[in-house]
């Protein structure tokens, strides 16, 4: 059965057209809900506050939630946002057509007209998704035609648009790092994609260091500079899979090697060693070598802004310069240090617990 | 010759550390750092100084020939504006009393160096989206 609701209402103000976008999308979520089943509602804290996400009974929810997994909490009745999921193939729900025109589709996926103070919208064509959010409501819609069209990569790290622009006018901030550490403090590991993120990272899982994430972390600068889990995922890349032989048995995405980075949920096999957040002592920078040995040195606070800046906001939609200045107001709260990775990995988080004692007792 | 700058915000966003000014451009995706001397030159464009009195600044804080310091702050001024990180104004900008124009003045002069801006375009990549063609009977954009 397919159900069509009615089109948008045409609107005076940008502003309100595009709440009424969110607010269709929200109808058809509901009617999908409503003719799927029900609707499953599952709780995550994130940062500081509660998340609490919907979906369509028929839609397979561990797809969404399995890297959020380690966040999940008891239900509230007040959460800060709140995230509607549905796809049109297992509900029988088309969304209704689109608003914009074919022209609208810009950059990163945003929708002119429907990106304003208070709403934000992106089409991801190889997706085949829209993320949309009302601020004003803590509401937003992830959609998609199809379960099938959300490869494994995704799946590793949902909700980031979303979770950037609920975030926006915080001083939370999700960026584009990894972090390990103790419960008293730890360290932010920046870089951009292939830089050695996930190698130093990982190197840590058989250590006392704690895990926070490998790729994508909310961090918050003022007042005092903290970093929070999101993603429970290490991804990678398939030619590295030689340095983690260990590992290899709890990668999910065996059958898609070597065409996507190995993705392994480390909720399931290394729950222990997972944490959802620390003050930042330090940010590192990785750059591995081909020696064995590793070592830390010292850099400055605009290394770590190149490091940390151009991949976050370049890589999440709009609200560009807020992204910046809060990543430039991090970056001078906190000493930064470059880490030549070696290929002897014990000998990292070494180094880094190292480096926070010392930074500890300053 | 335009004589006055400032930056093409909100397009363009920088943070001015103490020898070093990283600039990002949003829309056009690229990054950039601008090393010491390059630094001192965009804190002097800044502070609302026109492209004379920025040179006369360097030439007065910096060991080098004038000639050559005003060729290189030239060069890099128009490298600023021809990457549409900084916009020509008509009039020298009005600044908040505590921004007032007040140049370097270092104690002692340091050798002067051809200042450098180092462009880096890796990101842009991520800025690309597909292209979308055609949409199909339910009004999305169909999967190529």
């Amino acid at each position: 059965m397919v159900t069509y609701l009615p089109s948008f209402l045409d609107e005076a103000t940008n502003e309100e057209r595009a709440a009424n976008f969110v607010e269709t999308a929200y109808r058809t979520f509901l009617r999908a809900g409503e003719v799927s089943g029900g609707i499953v509602e599952r709780y995550f804290r994130i940062g500081p506050k509660i998340v609490r996400t919907r979906f369509a009974q028929t839609l397979r929810v561990s797809h969404f939630t399995e890297a959020l997994e380690h966040l999940a909490c008891s239900p509230c009745t007040d959460p800060a946002l709140t995230v509607c999921f549905f796809d049109s193939e297992s509900t029988g729900t088309l969304m209704p057509p689109p608003p914009w025109q074919w022209d609208a589709y810009g950059r990163q996926g945003t929708i002119a007209g429907y990106n304003t103070r208070r709403v934000h919208t992106v089409y991801a064509p190889h997706l085949e998704s829209i993320n949309t959010i009302d601020v004003d409501r803590a509401l937003a819609i992830y959609w998609t035609r199809s379960l099938d069209s959300i490869p494994s990569w995704e799946r590793s790290f949902p909700l980031r648009s979303i979770f950037h622009w609920w975030t926006q006018e915080t001083p939370l901030q999700p960026i584009h790092a990894g972090a390990v550490g103790f419960p008293e403090g730890g360290v932010l590991i920046t870089g951009k994609s292939g830089s050695g993120k996930t190698t130093t990272t990982l190197s840590c899982l058989d250590s006392d260091l704690l895990y926070a994430g490998d790729d994508y972390v909310l961090i918050q600068a003022e007042p005092e500079a903290w970093v929070y889990s999101l993603y429970n995922t290490a991804k990678l890349e398939p030619q590295n899979l030689v340095r983690f032989r260990h590992l290899e048995r709890h990668i999910s995405n065996t059958n898609r090697l070597p065409d996507e980075k190995a993705v392994l949920y480390l909720n399931q096999t290394f729950s222990h060693k997972l944490t959802d957040g620390f003050p930042i002592r330090a940010i590192v920078i990785p750059r591995v070598t081909n020696l064995q040995d590793s070592r830390l040195v010292p850099a400055r606070p605009s290394a770590a802004l190149m490091a940390i800046a151009p991949t976050t906001t370049f890589q999440l939609p709009a609200g560009s310069e807020q992204v910046f200045r809060k990543l430039s107001a991090l970056v001078r709260t906190v000493p930064t240090f470059v880490l030549e990775a070696g290929t002897d990995l014990p000998q990292i988080p070494q180094l880094i617990s190292k480096l926070l004692k010392t930074v500890g007792q300053q | 010759m335009a004589e006055w700058f400032h930056i093409n915000g909100p397009n363009v966003s920088r943070e001015v550390f103490a020898d070093e000014v990283i600039v990002v451009d949003f829309i056009g995706g690229a990054y950039y750092s601008l090393d010491p001397v390059a630094t001192d030159i965009w804190r002097e464009m800044e502070k609302g100084l026109s492209r004379s009195e920025i040179i006369a600044a360097l030439c007065r804080d910096y060991l080098g020939e004038p000639i050559q310091i005003e060729a290189d702050v030239n060069c890099l001024l128009d490298q600023l504006l021809g990457e549409k990180l900084i916009v020509p104004v008509s009039a020298a900008p009005v600044l908040p009393r505590h921004e007032a124009r007040v140049t370097l003045s270092s104690p002692t002069p340091r050798p002067f160096r051809t200042p450098i801006l180092t462009k880096f375009t890796d990101m842009q990549d991520l800025l690309l989206l597909d292209p979308i063609h055609d949409v199909d009977n339910t009004g999305w954009p169909a999967r190529k």
